[in-house]
This record gives structure tokens, sequence and C-alpha cells, in this order.
């Protein structure tokens, strides 16, 4: 019997395919409609301005595709170098992650020296760091909150090896191989005991209604557990 | 219908109860047959054994973990593999017989 645990999370992207949804991405900000923020953000809210600080330092509303600028002179040069960090996957998640915690792409970019300072936020109800930071030379302070960041496609039982662990190869089938009495590998098996075929006998038997069997017919579709007293009294 | 109850019953007898399984149809998506070395005799059916026919059911696990500690089969020791990790352990003959029914992902 092949027991078999199938995979847990998509398989991970030849670097053509990385290089190639990234370009997709850079074109549709080209091609598309630009986007609407006043539908979404109302004019003077706060939510409005984070939104509008946040992208004015990627120059773009999209969030993983790095700094490109869709509608300007430099919108020809869409392309990275080989090797490029705004290609792989965990790069994008990372700037989606920061965006929801408050920081932005150019921060990181630009190497703006934070100097954290931990604060609780009575109002929100939840810690919030506060980072004092020195941008063009006039103090900023940005509200920085922690989110959860996803979990690793690559875990703990894959560094480790385990192979007897249900959380190795994600992206992958695992099958279940037991070491047998002569000491080969093979996939779990027993013998066939007769007692499987008698499901038809049984049936007929609990439809002629056996005194004291009758307790044991609704068992007899479920587990050989029972199969075995009846067979015992057929 | 047979071979559905039997993978059943092995997976419990061999695994424990603290596995989420299912066994995905009524049809086996595999067969190995060898013969035996030396032909045994089975006394309690009175018959001479020659050899073997090993059918797979395909089945999957949701939940739970395989438990060795209280089987049946005196299984020593188990491991969860990928498609090109078992060809290294099993024999030739058995990886040939059982490879087209691993997929490949």
């Amino acid at each position: 019997m092949v027991l078999s645990r199938p995979p847990q999370i998509t398989r991970d992207l030849h670097p053509f395919e990385k290089a190639f949804f990234l370009y997709q991405r850079r074109l549709n900000e080209r091609l598309a409609l630009p986007f609407t923020r006043y539908f979404y953000f109302k004019k003077g809210t706060p939510a409005d301005a984070e939104w509008k600080r946040k992208a004015k330092e990627r120059l773009t509303p999209a969030r993983d595709i790095g700094i490109y600028d869709a509608y300007g002179k430099e919108q020809w040069n869409d392309e990275v170098l080989v090797g490029a960090r705004e290609s792989e996957p965990e790069w994008q998640v990372e700037m989606l992650v920061r965006d929801a915690e408050g920081s932005g792409v150019g921060e990181a970019a630009a190497g703006v020296a934070v100097d954290k300072g931990e604060e609780v936020d009575m109002d929100e109800g939840h810690e919030n760091k506060r980072d004092v930071g020195m941008v063009g030379g006039v103090e900023q302070v940005i509200k920085r909150e922690e989110v959860e960041r996803p979990l690793r496609r690559v875990t703990e039982a894959d560094r480790l090896g385990d192979l007897k662990s249900l959380d190795r190869l994600l992206h992958r089938t695992l099958y279940l191989l037991v070491k047998g009495v002569g000491g080969r590998w093979e996939f779990p098996n027993g013998r066939l005991s007769g007692k499987e075929t008698l499901h038809q006998v049984c049936s007929l038997t609990c439809m002629y209604g056996i005194s004291g069997e009758i307790l044991t017919w609704r068992d007899c579709r479920l587990r050989s557990v029972s199969w075995s007293r009846l067979a015992a009294s057929v | 219908m047979a071979g559905l109850q039997a993978a059943e019953r092995i997976m419990v007898q061999a695994g424990g109860v603290s596995m989420n399984t299912w066994v995905v149809g009524n049809a086996p998506v595999g067969h190995y047959v060898y013969d035996y070395h030396i032909a045994t005799r089975n006394e309690e059916k009175r018959s001479v054994e020659l050899g073997e026919k090993v059918f797979f059911m395909k089945s999957r696990i949701m939940g739970g973990q395989f438990n060795i500690a209280e089987n049946k089969f005196g299984l020593e020791e188990f491991k969860w593999l990928a498609k090109e990790e078992i060809r290294k352990l099993v024999t030739t003959k058995y990886w040939s017989m059982t490879q087209d029914m691993l997929a490949e992902r």
C-alpha cells in the first residue's frame, strides 16, 4: 500500500519563470490604467498620506516590482540585471510585508540610519516601534507595526535532514517506506486474509436477522473487527 | 473492495491509529510479482506457496504521523522519502515494477 503525503506548497520557480513574471508585472504597470488613489484613500486622511509617502519612494503604486517609474522618462528601462533580487519571490514577499509594516523601499535602499526606540502605543493597544529617521535632513518619525512574516518554504526538517518528518520537502510528494523483517525496504504491505471477502456473506446473514447478531450489522460496513465475530458464527 | 478494506486494516496494524488517512478508490495502482527462492509450505491451508503478488492501493495521509512502536508486522524502521530517494533504497526489480505508480513531483 502506497501511503503518500501530497505536496503542501507549489514548486520552486525556474529562473526563467521568475524573470518572466517580473517582466510581466512591470509591463502591466505601463499598460494598465494608473492606480486611482482617490477611490481607495480619502483625501487628507493619514492612510492617504502614508500611501503617498511609500509610493513616492518606489515611484510606482505596485509593491513588488522594485523602484520603477512606468510613466516617466525611464520607463524603457524595465530590465534588471542577472541575479537581481527583484525577481526572487522571497524578496517580493519581504517587500509586501515591509509595506504592511510601514517602512518603505526607499529607507532600505538609501541605508537611512534609524534610531530604534520602543514605545507602547496606548491607543492601538499593541506595541509599535517608532523609528526616528533622518530623511533629507529633516527628522521624520515613522511608526512601524510588527507584521508576522509568512512561514519559510524550507523547514527545520529540511535543514536537519530528518527522514521521519512529514514536514520535509514540502513541494514534493513523500512516500512511506518501511523496513521489513528481511531487512528489505518496501512499501507497507500485509497478507489479504480470507475474511475481507466475506463482506457479501456478512450482509446476507444480517438480513435474515440472526438473533444476537443484529448489533454487529451496523459495524459490518466499517472495520474488520466485528467481521471475525460473524465469521465465527458463519 | 476487498483490497480497500485490506489496505485500511494493514495501515492501522502497521502504523497505529493516530494517522488521518484515506484510501483513494477501490482499484490498485500497481502490482509487484515475484517468486520465492524456495517454495514454502503453508500448513494451515495445506498448500505450497511459490511466490507472491502484491497489489498496491493508493492512499493519502492528511494528518498525524506513522507510529511504528506497536506494529504487527515486525517492522523496524520507517522513512518518508521522495521518489528519487526511494530508488536508492529498494532493489532494482522492485523499483522497476513500482516506479511508474509514483508521482514525479
